[in-house]
């Protein structure tokens, strides 16, 4: 069954063009891979799905279990069970995790949750992250280390049980150890929900072993293949694709390279 | 039960309008101000173990002193009820007294309190917090100052505010460490978070430094929306607009209770506030 279909996706941010005609399906239960060199767009697309206020889309569909995704708000699109575990989750200063994780599980349930079941499943969570008992009175991501932040995505999306999981450079900032609890948890949740995950590296893409990769460049998915392109990529990098495909690979930062002192102000103003 | 009991103010306390209370008289009592003697000007509070007293501002022409004797320590808590207020205050910190002063003002009404602190004798140190809302068109102005006379004098001012449906809230903060004061130090934040466009927000620090010997001065102020970042992140978990602001205007002005310890203040404080966020 297809979970969520993309149709020429366009979308941009501060009028620049991010994302130029994404195609991709995902059926229910796939693990897919999203490749791509830096600043072709896969951030972007995670970000777009979810909703993010900054970017706009110009053209495209985003169907999601049938539905118009575009039409719905970003909470909205949660409830219906979308999560992004971001790259850069955000400091909400002074909120604190039992509160936000109970208002959040109470968004998915008919009578919100009792106290001590709470108590109960944060507890549980938290050990299997191997993350600190106090956890649910400390501040939202506020204080913690990259390490720590990542985890708590995941164990957010264990709390909230979403259907399509999308993961953005989830292991970066964690040590060896967090690969291997967060390769884990994505195991363990596999057997109920779809995964698309970012990752520039084969080590984490071999502990979840995704059944399907796809690369992104220019703005588009170029290629769609399986682990063997993930090891191709990890082995060879991506100029290989510009040769075999005839795709022109734009650089991120098309700008030169100048090097100046820093008296430009001073400058500048004449 | 709270620990805290109501203050009844005999004869023997008052002499030449001056309010004393001592020790016991000071630690867990809450005094209203409407209960003040007509007469009395000035309260002094004098202990040598921790000062925990809570006052409740009346609307009161006059100027009231509350004066802190040397080396007395604690905290006072300013509350307002739900009714509008206008008042004056000033606070006097002798030689050594250091005072925590907090207002959680977690009830509706408009204000127009100056409250001004003055730091009078050597090492007198101050910690000034307030949180406080304004909807329903309230109009709250809270002008809050502090001046050094003392040398090695601190004092450090926390001003944050919520405000929304068409209200105003102004933080106006003033710091002054005169001439001839030495080694003092004084520090000030202001931050507002303003909810819809038809609210009116300001913060002005003000800082006057008279001589130049001084360990350091510094104001911070931001008047904004809530972070757009903050908002998205906790949408995307499935919190709708009004749940996640909530939560945020919640975690911006509940900090301050973590300077209350009596569990039943505390608890009132937090009921006022979600009754309405």
């Amino acid at each position: 069954m297809i979970l969520l279909e993309i149709r020429d996706l366009h979308a941009t941010v501060n009028e620049v063009e991010i994302l130029s005609g994404v195609n991709l399906k995902i059926n229910s239960g796939e693990v897919v891979a999203l490749l791509g060199p830096n600043g072709h767009g896969k951030s972007t697309l995670l970000q777009v799905i979810m909703g993010h206020p900054k970017y706009t889309v110009t053209k495209g569909k985003i169907i999601y279990k049938g539905k118009d995704l575009l039409k719905m708000t970003v909470d909205e699109r949660a409830r219906a069970g979308l999560f992004l575990a971001m790259q850069n989750p955000s400091e909400v200063p002074g909120v604190m995790i039992s509160d936000f994780l109970r208002t959040a599980i109470n968004t998915k349930r008919e009578r919100p949750i009792k106290p001590i079941e709470l108590f109960r499943v944060i507890d549980k969570a938290s050990k299997e992250m191997q993350m600190p008992y106090d956890l649910a009175s400390r501040n939202l991501n506020e204080g913690f280390s990259g390490g720590e932040k990542k985890r708590h995505e995941i164990l957010q999306m264990k709390l909230l049980k979403p259907e399509l999981a999308m993961l953005d450079e989830i292991d970066s900032g964690l040590d060896v150890d967090g690969i291997r609890i967060v390769s884990q948890q994505i195991n363990e949740e596999k057997k109920d929900k779809t995964f698309l995950v970012i990752s520039h590296y084969a080590r984490l893409y071999n502990l979840i072993n995704p059944s399907r990769a796809v690369v992104m460049i220019n703005g588009r998915v170029v290629i769609e293949g399986d682990m063997e392109l993930v090891k191709r990529i990890d082995k060879e990098g991506y100029e290989w694709i510009q040769i075999e495909h005839n795709i022109d690979i734009e650089r991120e930062d098309k700008r030169p390279i100048v090097l100046e002192v820093c008296a430009i102000n001073e400058r500048s103003k004449k | 039960m709270s620990i805290f009991k109501q203050l009844t103010i005999n004869k023997s306390m008052v002499e030449d309008g001056i309010l004393s209370l001592k020790n016991n008289d000071v630690t867990h009592y809450v005094f209203d101000e409407k209960l003040l003697p007509l007469n009395v000007y000035k309260i002094v509070l004098k202990a040598a173990k921790d000062i925990d007293f809570v006052v409740i501002l009346r609307e009161n022409s006059t100027l009231v002193t509350y004066e802190i004797a040397p080396y007395s320590r604690g905290k006072i808590m300013f509350v307002c009820e739900e009714e509008d207020v206008i008042a004056k205050r000033e606070i006097h910190l002798l030689e050594g007294a250091e005072i925590n002063l907090i207002m959680p003002d977690f009830y509706n009404g408009s204000r127009k309190l100056n409250i001004e602190t003055k730091l009078l004798g050597r090492k007198a140190r101050a910690e000034w917090h307030l949180a406080t809302y304004s909807l329903n068109k309230d109009k709250k102005i809270f002008n809050i100052s502090f001046s050094h006379y003392g040398n090695k004098s601190f004092a450090n001012m926390h001003n944050y505010g919520v405000v929304l449906n068409e209200s105003t809230l102004i933080f106006t903060g003033e710091s002054t460490i005169y001439e001839e004061v030495k080694g003092a130090e004084t520090h000030q934040t202001a931050r507002i978070i303003v909810f819809d466009k038809g609210s009116h927000a300001q913060a002005d620090p003000i800082l006057n430094i008279y001589h130049n010997d001084v360990i350091a001065a510094s104001h911070a102020a931001t008047v904004g929306q809530v972070n757009a970042e903050h908002l998205y992140y906790l949408k995307s978990r499935g919190l709708t607009e009004k749940e996640a602001k909530q939560l945020i205007t919640k975690g911006y002005l509940m900090p301050i209770l973590n300077y209350i310890d009596d569990k039943v203040l505390k608890e009132n404080f937090t009921t006022a506030l979600e009754r309405v966020i």
